[in-house]
């Protein structure tokens, strides 16, 4: 049964991807041209290039992927709940088999791989137009794992605020802004900043993709701060789920 | 197989929406919930679906002796308004997406709700967006669907809102003809000629409290007797109903019903301003008893 509600969600995803596909297209090439007019408006102040601010363009480019991952799946939760609040079929997921939460989960999972989906398709042309190398190491599933579980965590947490407040475009375009400067921070990494949120999962991201050996430590840690970060998510959206059904919320602003 | 709503309260905040409310539905029944705006109609659905928690009292499912609290899947639902489909997808992908967060294969959804689009002349929509329905359409696809996830109750917030006549008498038909195949169905509407023709009992609900349940007809009859029609010779029942007092009623342009006593009546008959054919002894329509009971009912401020 649960199969069949994963599936559903696939369903929907595959759905309103092929009926806005004009939309996708837009939001993919958007992100391309962010990134390459960023790489190319830093050339131009740099008349000896990139490599003179000590920054290299794989790595940058994969925290780059990073950043759409993360944010790419926590604004498609946040504004897959406000849309279906507005809509007003939110009740009607509230009495899918295991209620809202189980479904939401499901969604944030297939949301997850669409966003991981998404972040390749933007990396390809990336890759091809600015001429990077990239050299996938045979772990690299393994190292993209932590940073989608992560996403996914926190794609609860801003989704049980959408559940909320339901209207929340202005706090996330914040947390967007907030985020970018963030994790190009994280294009230099350090060791002190292993513990930072995604730093570990980013930082696993660049050495898989990049063709560097896995770091036992880093792993670890790049795992159970993603399992906190789910564990965080889940016990938000429970929380708000049980106080919009108390307070007559779900489904209504 | 019984669904029993037992004591049910909900308070928000200062509202009290909801005030020990208790219900019954069984297999093969239609049990019409009235009241006015605000009454708590669509507070108490949506505490029986799970979708609000009570702050006190239980909604039971009774089947074979043994009793629990029902799962939101286990219930087809019609919510007021056009918000139970997604507009801009096919029928059949709401149907599949439907049945699937239901935990229901494709290969169960699918015949089910084509046979129920073709009972209800829809079948050639099946891969129609919904948002290329009539409201009427609309409100039969959704209708189909909650047939085919296969519920044990149907809960319908409002089904004939919006919908023409003609729409509204083949919803009429079909409720009946789902009573008859033992299906048991919660039907909240203001439409109260259609709840009179369906239904096979009725729970007036005001301010988060039953007022009156029981049999439609029963509740309709023990009224009988304090019940009266006046038939006018001119098509002036409107009009005039504006001039008279509470307890009256329009049953049509030329038809007036009074809820009341004789001596009452009488009084009111000699300054009529239109002729009088005809007053006879009647049962009311549920219509007639609604406004009886909450004819100075005014809604609450919210539920």
């Amino acid at each position: 049964m649960l199969c069949w509600q994963l599936w559903s969600e696939f369903l929907l995803e595959w759905n309103l991807t092929r009926r806005y596909w004009f939309d996708t297209l837009a939001g993919l090439l958007a992100s391309v041209l962010f990134f390459y007019s960023m790489v190319l408006g830093l050339e131009n102040l740099t008349p000896e290039g990139l490599a003179s601010l000590g920054l290299d363009l794989g790595p940058l480019l994969l925290v780059f992927a990073a950043f759409n991952l993360v944010v790419g799946t926590f604004q498609s939760i946040a504004y897959s709940v406000q849309s279906e609040a507005a809509l007003g079929t939110l009740e009607h997921l509230g009495l899918a088999r295991g209620g809202l939460l189980r479904q939401l989960l499901l969604r944030a999972l297939v949301q997850g791989l669409a966003g991981i989906t998404f972040s390749l398709l933007t990396l390809l042309p990336l890759v091809l137009l600015l001429g990077v190398r990239l050299t996938p190491a045979s772990w690299w599933p393994l190292g993209l794992l932590p940073l989608y579980l992560a996403a996914l965590g926190f794609a609860l947490g801003m989704g049980a605020l959408a559940l909320h407040f339901k209207r929340v475009e202005g706090f996330f375009t914040i947390v967007q802004f907030l985020f970018l400067p963030y994790f190009f921070s994280l294009v230099r990494f350090a060791p002190w900043m292993t513990p930072l949120p995604f730093a570990p999962g980013t930082q696993l991201l660049k050495l898989a993709l990049t063709g560097e050996g896995a770091f036992p430590g880093l792993l670890l840690l790049a795992f159970v701060q993603a399992l906190l970060f789910l564990g965080a998510g889940l016990f938000a959206m429970a929380w708000v789920y049980a106080a919009v059904r108390r307070r007559g919320l779900l489904g209504r602003y | 197989m019984r669904l029993l709503v037992q004591n049910v309260h909900k308070r928000f905040g200062k509202l009290e929406a909801l005030k020990g409310v208790s219900l019954e539905l069984g297999a093969g029944e239609i049990l019409g919930l009235l009241g006015p705006n605000g009454a708590g109609k669509t507070t108490l659905i949506k505490v029986v679906l799970g979708l609000l928690l009570p702050d006190a009292g239980e909604v039971v499912l009774e089947e074979g002796g043994a009793r629990r609290r029902p799962q939101g899947h286990e219930f087809g639902v019609l919510l007021e308004g056009s918000r139970n489909l997604y507009v801009n997808l096919s029928l059949l992908v709401n149907a599949l997406y439907f049945g699937g967060i239901r935990g229901l294969p494709p290969r169960e959804v699918r015949p089910r709700f084509e046979a129920w689009l073709e009972r209800f002349g829809l079948r050639d929509r099946l891969h129609a967006p919904l948002a290329s329905l009539s409201r009427g359409m609309q409100q039969k696809a959704a209708l189909a669907l909650a047939l085919a996830l296969k519920p044990r109750f149907l809960l319908l917030d409002e089904p004939t809102l919006g919908l023409d006549p003609v729409s509204r008498r083949e919803f009429e038909g079909i409720l009946l003809e789902l009573k008859k195949e033992g299906w048991g169905i919660l039907l909240t509407s203001h439409d109260l000629e259609v709840v009179e023709r369906v239904s096979d009992r009725v729970a007036f609900l005001h301010r988060g409290e039953v007022r009156r349940q029981g049999p439609t007809r029963a509740l309709l009859r023990d009224w009988a007797g304090e019940g009266y029609r006046v038939r006018l010779a001119e098509p002036k029942a409107e009009a005039l109903l504006k001039a008279l007092g509470p307890g009256w009623s329009a049953e049509g342009p030329e038809v007036l019903f009074f809820l009341g006593p004789w001596e009452a009546l009488r009084e009111v008959l000699g300054t009529l301003p239109v002729e009088v054919l005809e007053v006879s002894r009647g049962t009311p329509s549920l219509e007639a008893l609604f406004l009886h009971l909450f004819g100075e009912a005014r809604p609450s401020p919210s539920a």
